[in-house]
């Protein structure tokens, strides 16, 4: 089942100026339900325009973005994002973390937006923080945390929501090549223990190979999509 | 949990929040010590001259344009005990207020007659307090007080005989030798050198003129409530000859006095909020534009604008709300020293408070009214300083505001 349809998404910034850019020049892109799909291309090839507007943290200049099929670039602001909230995780390249909240806080934080009860939302910050080896750093706050602890946080605030999918744009960008492993580890393992729909960013060639389907960009348009292992 | 997380905020950078509590509470402490030396003159101020005219009189609707004893009013006790038990009344005194000739052997002086109930209005007038030599008179007493100026400009004192000649009521003439029983000092020079103290019954019988008062004069408790204890007394009283003035009617050249005083000290108040303005919306400024990428982050993950600005607001709450409180209790212990043991004047000041007939004195007010209008004040900055971070987060892009 398609989660994400993009349908001839295109960004441009500048229109009709000299300096006029095509960061995105029509992407056909449909997500499946349960894929772990890594969005390459080199700098510049318009793999975080792409998320942000399938994110909906960023407007098309024309195209569609149906994401169960709702069309999200005609939402109106304050739709989109309560629609952020209830149907898509996020994990940011860094600092994504409330600094004056414990892990087990930043983690709940996004359930108590949704106006969970208290008893659900700590159950589930627990088994969420487990389940990224973090049940000994519940207390801590970001500063006392390593990147790598800081990103699998994120992870784990991404699915508190239970979101559709999650979305990160180079989430391993900030990581030494050990935490990038065991946060790969990570998202893995709950994409295929759990289903969990991830679209994420990388330029990392470990991360690529560890991908099931990769979509390589160049020049705001999509060459190629290969699905493996 | 949005308390917490403000709470947490506020001490994220401890020296800038300390500085900003400080700035708040200097200027509260500043603001509610001065309102409280200003606001504590002016009540002594006004209690002095109230307690010689009382703070709402009952006249004969004649007299406003013609003072005389002619147009006085005829009262009876049980009139002034009615009046007496009605709400907010903490006295209802008689008075008759004149004018006579006073003379002593070759001199002669104009002089301003009080006629009055002693053991009614020695604690009013704080006639005990005042007394320079020779004693008190009762209710029932065939002797006068005089001005300390008066005994100087005719060189008398307690024993002596002073003669006073006058007008009394409905043409009866009034002349009469009386004994000087006591020498108090009183108001302003002019006032000590006119004065005449005389208990009402001797007044009475000396100007013919039984059960007549030129005046009744209202003291309540609440000097706050004046139209509305005036309007029951106007109730009780219901008569077309008869009129209620309160103090702002009857000087209302010592409203406006007060009025331009205080006139002043609201320029030197609205710079002093004006800093403190400033101060807090320098904090919010960086408060906000520190946090742009956190911000960015909370949006991105479905928090609602309005929520975000709120935090904000709390935080400055919370900010504010401690200099506010730290300001008020550090504030409160001076103002109360201050009541306690007001400050003595000296120099032009005093003499030109004395020429008012004030006492040279500055007593610290402790009313409650100065710390809930500064509390008052710097929330309503704290609002408007607000404005700025909720329209920032209002207008924020996620995407632009998480771009290092
Ligand atoms: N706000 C903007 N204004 C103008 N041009 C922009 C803006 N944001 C991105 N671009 C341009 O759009 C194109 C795509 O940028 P994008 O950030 O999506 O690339 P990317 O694939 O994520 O690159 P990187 O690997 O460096 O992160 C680039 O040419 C970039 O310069
Ligand atoms: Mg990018």
């Amino acid at each position: 089942m398609a989660v994400i349809e993009i349908k001839d998404v295109k960004k441009i910034y500048y229109p009709g100026s000299e300096i006029q850019v095509n960061a995105l020049s029509g992407v056909n892109l449909t997500i499946e339900e349960g894929e772990f799909t890594a969005i390459v291309g080199p700098s510049g090839s318009g793999k975080t325009t792409l998320l942000n507007i399938v994110g909906g943290l960023d407007t098309s200049s024309s195209g569609s973005v149906n994401i169960d099929q709702t069309d999200i670039t005609r939402l109106p602001e304050n739709k989109l994002i309560d629609f952020r909230l209830h149907h898509i995780g996020f994990v940011f390249q860094a600092y994504n973390l409330i600094p004056v909240l414990t892990a087990k806080e930043n983690v709940g934080f996004i359930m108590l937006l949704q106006k969970r009860p208290e008893q659900e939302r700590n159950d589930r910050v627990t088994a969420l923080l487990e389940e990224v080896g973090l049940s000994d750093k519940m207390d801590k706050r970001p500063n006392e945390l390593s990147g790598g602890q800081q990103q699998r946080v994120a992870v784990a605030r991404a699915l508190a929501s239970k979101p559709r999918f999650v979305l990160a744009d180079e989430p391993t960008a900030n990581l030494d090549s050990r935490s990038t492993g065991d946060l790969l580890d990570i998202m893995l393992r709950l994409n295929q223990e759990e289903g969990t729909t991830f679209i994420f960013s990388t330029h990392d060639q470990r991360v690529i190979d560890r991908a099931r389907r990769v979509v390589t960009l160049e020049d705001g348009k999509i060459v190629s999509d290969v699905r493996q292992g | 949990m949005y308390l917490k997380l403000a709470w947490r905020n506020v001490w994220r950078n401890r020296r800038r929040s300390l500085i900003t509590i400080a700035s708040i509470f200097f200027a509260v402490l500043f603001a509610n010590l001065m309102q409280s030396l200003q606001q504590g003159m002016w009540e002594k101020a006004l209690s002095t001259t109230m307690s010689l005219s009382g703070y709402i009189q009952v006249q004969d609707t004649a007299f406003w344009d013609e003072p005389i004893l002619d147009n006085g009013l005829v009262v009876n006790d049980s009139l002034v005990d009615q009046l007496q038990g009605l709400p907010n009344i903490s006295n209802v005194t008689q008075r008759i207020q004149s004018g006579a000739l006073v003379a002593h052997d070759s001199l002669s002086k104009f002089s301003l007659l009080y006629a009055l109930v002693p053991s009614d209005e020695v604690h009013i007038l704080e006639l005990d307090k005042k007394l320079d030599s020779g004693s008190l008179i009762s209710d029932e007493d065939e002797g006068i007080l005089i001005g300390a100026g008066m005994a100087r400009y005719f060189d008398i004192g307690v024993g002596d005989t002073l003669s006073l000649i006058g007008q009394g009521y409905h043409g009866a003439s009034a002349n009469g030798n009386f004994p000087i029983r006591g020498v108090i000092r009183y108001g302003t020079e002019q006032m000590s050198s006119s004065l005449v103290v005389m208990p009402l019954k001797l007044a009475q019988r000396h100007m013919s003129a039984p059960g007549v008062v030129t005046s009744l004069n209202v003291y309540p408790h609440n000097i706050d409530k004046l139209e509305s204890t005036k309007q029951a007394l106007g109730q009780v009283i219901s008569d077309d000859h008869i009129r209620l003035m309160t103090w702002k009617e009857m000087m209302p050249e010592l409203v406006q006095a007060f009025q331009a005083d205080t006139g002043g000290n609201v320029i030197f108040l609205m710079v002093l909020y004006l800093i403190i303005g400033f101060g807090i919306f320098g904090t919010v400024l960086m408060m906000t534009a520190e946090r742009m990428y956190e911000f960015g982050v909370l949006v991105s993950v479905g928090m609602k604008r309005f929520r975000l600005s709120i935090i904000l607001f709390l935080e400055t709450i919370l900010l504010s709300f401690l200099g506010i409180l730290a300001g008020s209790l550090a504030s409160f212990p001076v103002m109360y020293y201050y009541n306690q043991n007001p400050i003595p004047m000296t120099g032009g000041a005093a003499e030109s408070m004395k020429e008012y007939g004030f006492e040279a004195i500055i007593q610290g007010s402790i009313s409650p009214d100065i710390f809930i209008a500064d509390a008052g004040v710097v929330l309503l900055i704290v609002f408007l300083v607000n404005i700025y971070p909720a329209i920032v987060i209002s207008k924020l892009n996620p995407v632009k505001a998480m771009r290092k």
